[in-house]
């Protein structure tokens, strides 16, 4: 059985504005669980914790979209070797 | 097609209003956003049919027109706050996160320990009486040392960010600065810059 392995990076985004930038005090700061982090286009702020779910929500429908298409590819080398 | 017009402000209002209703209305029932479905079908004048119940809640509450309601509702299917059509509407993650986003907003109280230095305007310190308790004498070192970790954690350059630490410390060095701060002042000083 092949194995998949595949990672992809989602940004986060303002749930207003759709902006990819964030108000942080360095590179690299990490939010809080519950934090509200502020748009740096428009200034509004963002729930950290709920703005993460939905980016989880779009790598995961990536990711699974990846499978669906690997495991059809795959079905199709394999019933190719049966005809 | 709809002719409401609505300035920016209350179209971003009445998106908030509408999606924190549909918050409210799936945590009455203890659900979860893929598993309730609204109704906010308005009836046709040719057919015997009522307006949808949840159509019927929001105009209560909203004092919005039909019409305005109906704007409101294509608005947030075109931005995926809502999926599905208006007899049988969902919120989406992203509606979801919207309207958490806007109520804990209203509770938001600066974190006066975080490092968010936003400096708008000058700083004149002409004829200007600082303080003299001991209380913001701390804070204000507090927020220098807090400035000088955000300087040295950021990506500027290292000629940059030796710039911005001179011109804070002939800040922290300036009589009328020293003359309020005092000794506390001393310590950072030297733990920063030594000497």
């Amino acid at each position: 059985m092949k194995k998949m392995d595949k990672t992809t990076s989602i940004n986060l985004e303002c749930v207003f504005c759709n902006s990819l930038e964030f108000e942080l005090p360095y590179e690299g700061y990490v939010p809080y669980e519950g934090e509200m982090i502020k748009c740096s286009n428009c200034g509004k702020l963002n729930d950290y914790s709920s703005i993460k779910e939905v980016a989880i929500e779009a790598g995961t429908k990536e990711l699974t979209q990846y499978a669906h298409a690997e495991i059809e590819k795959e079905l199709k080398k394999m019933l190719k070797k049966f005809k | 097609m709809n002719t409401v017009n609505f300035t920016l402000e209350e179209k971003e209002k009445y998106i908030d209003k509408l999606l924190l209703f549909f918050k409210e209305e799936i945590e009455n029932v203890g659900s979860k956003i893929d598993q309730i479905w609204f109704n906010f079908h308005t009836k046709c004048a040719s057919w015997d049919e009522e307006d949808g119940e949840d159509f019927i809640k929001f105009k209560e509450i909203s004092s919005l027109s039909n019409a305005e309601i109906n704007k409101i509702i294509n608005i947030c299917i075109s931005n995926e706050y809502l999926s599905g059509r208006p007899h049988r509407l969902q919120l989406t993650r992203q509606g979801y996160a919207r309207a958490n986003s806007v109520e804990k907003a209203k509770l938001y109280k600066p974190n006066e320990s975080n490092a968010n230095f936003n400096f708008h305007g000058t700083v004149n310190l002409n004829n200007s009486q600082i303080g003299n308790n001991n209380q913001l004498q701390i804070h204000i070192v507090n927020d220098l040392e807090n400035l000088l970790k955000y300087i040295e954690n950021s990506s500027a350059t290292t000629d940059e960010k030796k710039e911005a630490k001179n011109l804070l410390l002939a800040f922290m060095k300036h009589p009328l600065i020293t003359n309020t701060v005092g000794k506390v002042l001393d310590l950072l000083i030297k733990s920063h810059f030594g000497g």
